[in-house]
């Protein structure tokens, strides 16, 4: 994803230009060696409180540690307006192929959230303007793509759920629907 | 075989608990009993495949990888999907497996038949 590379290579930038300007106690990463590892994670919530806006890195909410983190925060705040994305957010049925179907289009899912914080970690990524959802509608059913959709409302499952928060939130319009995993992107009924 | 260190293990009786669908929740449960005041579940996500005994006495649980599961006549590594993980599940004379997602575990006071903290919607500080 075009996007995404972008801001991996504004990342690799900075740490190079800027991030060692920092004292290393504004970081945390020496402490935390995987932080790189995960993409944006720099700020672990469990170091002291110092900007306390929370962000959403990858399926996380994070609340950004420590001064560096604040600087790293804005600066992240800065790469999502610029390159004009946050999180990619996958949705569908595991049955229909969610995992594959994230993976075919570099996007995140939540089935490895855990199971008592998944809502409001879906919440948290409705409530920012930055995130784009992408919706396999594998295993839907209805003659149109607004019937289908409008089916797994009432259906009662978590897609169906979460369909309904997106349209109670006015994000439908931005949503992108998918027909046969990521092979059709569809035309979307609710512009 | 096994290419990790124990993720859990006990000697209590567990019961397979529950298993949901939606997001394919696998509970285990250790009820209360005289000599072990607690509850213990765990919590397996997103499973598509498994292999256990509904009750069972004594468990390591540990992750594996796709050889474990090569000889298995259910084919669950057909089911593997990015980012899935496979559990092996050992008791005294048996060997199981979960193929999933994440896994927590949880011991608390709860009862035998009341929901599980590792399954109630945390609220968030919003």
């Amino acid at each position: 994803m075009k996007k995404r590379l972008l801001k991996h290579i504004w990342l690799l930038l900075w740490l190079l230009f800027a991030g060692g300007t920092l004292p290393s106690i504004m970081w945390g990463y020496d402490v935390q060696p995987n932080c790189l590892s995960i993409g944006y994670d720099l700020c672990p919530a469990s170091t002291t409180d110092y900007d306390s806006t929370p962000m959403h890195i990858r399926n996380e909410r994070k609340t950004p540690g420590s001064a560096g983190c604040a600087v790293f925060g804005e600066f992240a705040k800065f790469l999502a307006a610029e390159t004009g994305g946050g999180a990619d957010i996958a949705l569908g049925s595991r049955v229909g192929g969610l995992r594959t179907f994230a993976s075919d289009i570099g996007a995140d899912h939540l089935l490895d959230v855990p199971e008592s914080e998944w809502q409001d970690v879906f919440l948290s990524h409705v409530e920012d303007p930055t995130t784009t959802f992408h919706v396999n509608m594998t295993g839907f059913y209805g003659d149109t793509t607004e019937e289908m959709i409008l089916n797994e409302m009432q259906s009662g499952s978590n897609t169906g759920w979460e369909l309904q928060q997106l349209q109670q939130a006015g994000r439908l319009p931005q949503v992108n629907f998918y027909q046969n995993g990521a092979g059709t992107l569809l035309a979307n009924p609710f512009k | 075989m096994n290419s990790k260190a124990p993720i859990f293990e006990s000697a209590r009786s567990f019961v397979v608990f529950s298993y949901n669908i939606e997001r394919g929740l696998l509970l285990l449960r250790s009820r209360k009993a005289n000599a072990t005041p607690t509850r213990i579940d765990v919590l397996f996500q997103d499973v598509r495949a498994m292999e256990l005994r509904s009750w069972f006495q004594g468990i390591k649980i540990e992750e594996s990888d796709r050889q474990f599961l090569e000889t298995a006549r259910s084919k669950p590594v057909e089911m593997i999907e990015p980012g899935n993980r496979i559990y092996s599940l050992v008791g005294p004379g048996w060997t199981g497996f979960v193929v999933g997602g994440i896994v927590s575990v949880l011991e608390d006071n709860g009862e035998y038949t009341s929901p599980s903290g590792l399954m109630e919607r945390k609220r968030g500080d919003k």
